[in-house]
């Protein structure tokens, strides 16, 4: 065989080397992100940190403050506002108490003990890929220090996108940017001092707003009918965005519900969408339609008798589509009918 | 133009989003428009409540460059047009910080601040466990029928404008336990818009109702 002949051989195999080499770039390329993403979210949930940032949506700045402990297994966590509304959310392990000075009002909201908060988290995996495109654009100074600029991109119009630059020696995410599908910067959140001490004192978890006379509302941990909750009455949603699934179903009370609420996760895992189903009130408005909470999305609707709100940090039509497909089980005393077949939206355009 | 999209606009700015052409738009905009010009103070604000925030002492001189900066860009953006970043550089504009007025608000925000990681040396923490959690939730998930069906049909999502930006207590309620099941860097969204929410004195008969029916205990 001749050294002509074989170029041609030659040639196919450095093709192939350079394409394979390539795919494996660009494949290490998102394994080296998601690790990155992954080390973020662990810095944000077990590590100490005190840090003032901006929160910028809807042509409006505020300035906040974050504190966050992790101490022998228990997380507090204090968010202020410091120049708008004055408000402060506190979170001691499962109770989380937001102080409302514009309302003169302390919500206290106190998770299920049978639910593990940081077990619920969707993680980003091989699965969430169909739906995300994942890059580790390049490393970038940000504040004077060297970080790593990952964008996670959605595929489709049902789901949010994020570009962040997080720090390389503490993995925190200096600045964040929700995005949509077409690169547009919905929200964004950037720290502008951040510290991450061994210790925080206690004191440094209290409030600074004066409740005198404030209105406390709780949880009526005492409702018998939480116990019945849940048992009776299944929720299905008929259709579902492409990539989105059931991971949680339970039944909590609520401060403002008559009743137990019921509440239902969908994921794709990464963005998450809660469904909350309870009885309409005889003589109480019932929400109805779209609403917008900073970048959160939220679309209610009345349902056999029932009041059934999605919540998520997702685009408008997303929580819409889970809310409206939303039916009562045909063996719960809900519906009123047999259900209709189910129906999956189908999978969207890839970009 | 109204003026909650120029207030946007001016947000644009500072997030480096705005076309350098429309930054000199902005710029003419900030020297007449003393309304404008006082949000546009308030960045040089949030710089300074940062630093009484720090403990540190506030530096006045803050916002007089913060207004030089300004004055100085609106008269480069009307004497020499042709400095207009080209378009292949503006796509790379959300990638770093803008020049001008962007540049100004670093000057009032981001650089009199600085980032101390005193212990950024620090090995990060092990993850919290979750794949125990994850397989004990498998055994409540209630899918839907068809949920894992092929498509059979899309619908192209589309944004509806007559949305409710202010959130009655009951939907408050929502959003707070919606954030316990958010990823981290959701769950800190969610909770920082809800501080961030402007109180509406509209919104008060419709949050009425709801308080009505809440557990109501006096302050312990």
């Amino acid at each position: 065989m001749s050294s002509m002949s074989l170029r041609p051989q030659l040639r196919l195999l450095l093709y192939v080397l350079l394409a394979s080499g390539a795919a494996a770039s660009t494949a290490a390329a998102a394994d080296d992100a998601r690790e990155w993403l992954a080390r973020m979210n662990d810095a944000l949930t077990a590590r100490n940190y005190d840090g003032v940032f901006f929160h910028v949506h809807g042509g409006r700045v505020e300035t906040m403050r974050i504190i966050h402990r992790v101490q022998g297994g228990n997380v507090m966590e204090r968010l202020v506002s410091l120049d708008g509304s004055g408000r402060e959310f506190v979170r001691t392990g499962t109770e989380l108490v937001c102080y409302l000075p514009d309302k003169r009002t302390v919500l206290v909201e106190r998770r299920p003990e049978n639910t593990t908060l940081l077990g619920n988290l969707p993680r980003f995996d091989e699965t969430t890929e169909d739906y995300y495109e994942l890059k580790h654009v390049e490393r970038a100074r940000l504040m004077g220090r060297d970080t790593r600029v990952i964008a996670v991109l959605p595929k489709d119009d049902f789901r949010y996108g994020y570009r962040l630059w997080i720090d390389e020696a503490t993995t925190m995410p200096l600045k964040t940017q929700l995005c949509d599908a077409r690169g547009k910067v919905i929200e964004q959140i950037q720290f502008a001092n951040l510290t991450l001490p061994r210790e925080i004192a206690d004191a440094e978890f209290e409030p600074q707003v004066d409740t005198a006379g404030f209105k406390w509302l709780r949880q009526d941990t005492r409702n018998p009918r939480l116990a019945q909750s849940g048992s009776s009455v299944v929720w299905r949603a008929m259709r579902l965005p492409p990539g989105f699934r059931m991971t949680l179903r339970s039944a909590q009370s609520m401060p403002g519900a008559a009743g137990p609420v019921e509440h239902l996760v969908f994921s794709d895992g990464l963005a998450s969408v809660s469904v909350f189903v309870e009885s309409a009130v005889e003589g109480k408005s019932p929400m109805s339609g779209p609403a917008r909470v900073g970048s959160s999305s939220a679309f209610s609707t009345t349902v056999s008798g029932h009041q059934v709100t999605a919540v998520g940090e997702v685009p408008p039509e997303t929580v819409r589509v889970i809310a409206s497909s939303l039916k009562a089980d045909d063996n719960s005393p809900a519906s009123g009918k047999a259900p209709a077949p189910g129906l999956s939206l189908g999978a969207p355009p890839k970009r | 133009m109204n003026e909650d999209q120029r207030a946007s606009q001016l947000s644009a700015m500072f997030d480096g989003e705005l076309p350098a052409g429309e930054c000199e738009l902005m710029a003419r905009r900030l020297t007449r428009d003393d309304a404008l010009r006082a949000h546009w103070e308030r960045y040089a604000l949030i710089g300074a409540a940062i630093r009484r925030e720090a403990g540190e002492p506030l530096d006045l001189r803050v916002a007089d460059r913060v207004r030089h900066a300004i004055s100085a860009e609106a008269s480069f953006g009307e004497g020499n047009p042709e400095q207009v970043v080209p378009a292949t550089q503006r796509a790379k504009q959300w990638m770093r910080p803008a020049a001008g007025f962007v540049a100004a608000a670093m000057v009032a925000g981001i650089a009199v601040v600085g980032l101390r990681g005193r212990d950024a040396g620090l090995s990060v923490a092990p993850a919290p466990v979750v794949a125990s959690a994850d397989n004990a939730l498998q055994a409540t998930v209630v899918l839907g029928p068809g949920a894992s069906a092929e498509p059979e049909s899309y619908v192209v999502p589309v944004t509806r404008e007559s949305v409710n930006f202010v959130p009655p207590a009951q939907l408050a309620n929502y959003v707070v336990a919606h954030s316990e099941v958010s990823m981290p860097l959701s769950r800190r969204n969610l909770l920082s818009a809800l501080v961030a929410t402007e109180p509406d004195p509209g919104a008060a008969d419709a949050t009425a109702p709801s308080l009505d029916v809440i557990d109501v205990v006096d302050e312990p």
